[in-house]
């Protein structure tokens, strides 16, 4: 009888996955902000995720816009990233809210999208905010045009400045 | 006779499930048109599941980049997936920032999973990048930078041989625009002398 409590129990547990109380997090993120050298625009967030009830291998997934990834892991245990690339165009400035799901709740989110039911109503385990300055592009007009129109600018006055002395 | 049917269909069964499977196609690229010293350098790996099942416990490892080369500005260069759904990819983005310039040879990556469960541990290895050429900080700053300081120093020089004055109108002409030093044509070297030291210097090797 214990024994097949016990099994029960086992089986349980590697069926349903670890599921994380009061998450605590540690973000960081990075985006592009020279367009001229990168030919993408990057945001990576990296974040050191801990658990109150001690979970270690907790399954994330992310969503941002509409967009879903599995959250990738790194080497030590509760660090998390998530990076995504867009071309310069498209990715304007301003603050992106990646929301972070686990199984469950990600599950439920899919659910929900098959259906088309409401996908705003289903709470994320936590979510973070990145905020985008936007990538620089080089100065609007090169600096040499605007030495070349400054340049001419300056001999059309001393020329019509000269005529008028020698006039 | 029937253990020999038997047996063609263990041998056909076997065969079928040879083929199932994981099978990771990875690939590392650089998203830099450019690489700079000192500036960011962002380098991507997709890894594609071209198989018809899942691929279970995942791991990248990209250790070509000596710590005393590059410094990592955001990522990690070292991760795993749980799995990998069939007919799906994931991507992965590191920022390094390089230390030093000169040549450097982008290899792979290695990319380690199971193509099955209890199945065995399959090592392959991501795309190669190959040779680049990281500039140095110098260089790219002649190319191109603003050059704002040269170009502000050479208008202030121009206007200061320009003379605006309105002098009275005496018997003899204002001779100070018709000097050598105030012609148009001299304007026109000097400018012409300038910017043929910028590209020359920023053609300099």
């Amino acid at each position: 009888m214990m024994i097949r409590i016990a099994a029960f129990l086992a089986l349980v547990c590697l069926c349903t996955g670890e599921s994380c109380s009061d998450p605590v997090i540690t973000p960081s993120a990075y985006t592009t902000s020279d367009a001229v050298i990168s030919s993408e625009s990057v945001f990576i967030v990296e974040l050191s995720l801990a658990c109150a009830n001690g979970a270690q291998s907790v399954a994330l997934y992310a969503d941002v816009n509409g967009r879903q990834f599995p959250v990738t892991r790194g080497q030590d245990v509760g660090k998390y990233q998530v990076s995504w690339s867009m071309p310069h165009k498209q990715a304007s400035s301003g603050t992106y809210q990646v929301k972070f799901f686990d199984e469950e709740s990600y599950s439920s989110l899919r659910k929900a999208q098959r259906n088309n039911e409401d996908v705003e109503s289903i709470q994320p385990l936590f979510s973070v905010n990145v905020d985008h300055r936007g990538a620089w592009n080089g100065p609007w007009v090169p600096t040499e045009v605007m030495a070349a129109l400054i340049g001419i600018l300056v001999y059309y006055l001393a020329f019509s400045a000269k005529s008028t002395i020698q006039a | 006779m029937r253990a020999l049917y038997v047996f063609a269909l263990l041998a056909l069964l076997g065969q079928g499930t040879g083929e199932e499977g994981a099978r990771l196609l990875a690939s590392k690229s650089l998203l830099n048109r450019y690489a700079v010293e000192g500036r960011d350098l962002t380098l991507q790996y997709n890894i594609y599941n071209v198989g018809t099942s899942a691929a279970l416990e995942v791991e990248l490892s990209d250790d070509s980049f000596p710590p005393e080369d590059f410094g990592i500005v955001s990522g990690m260069l070292n991760v795993k997936w749980d799995r990998i759904a069939p007919a799906s990819n994931v991507s992965h983005t590191v920022v390094l920032r390089p230390l030093k310039a000169g040549y450097f040879n982008f290899t792979s990556a290695s990319v380690s999973y199971l193509a099955q469960e209890e199945g065995q541990v399959v090592v392959g290895y991501t795309s190669a990048p190959g040779q680049g050429g990281i500039l140095a900080q110098r260089e790219f700053d002649r190319r191109f930078s603003p050059h704002y300081v040269n170009h502000l120093s050479f208008q202030t020089i121009c206007m200061v041989i320009v003379d605006f004055s309105q002098r009275p109108l005496t018997g003899v002409p204002v001779k100070s625009l018709d000097t050598p030093t105030h012609s148009m044509v001299f304007l026109y070297l000097y400018y012409f002398l300038h910017c043929r030291i910028i590209v020359k210097t920023s053609t300099m090797k």
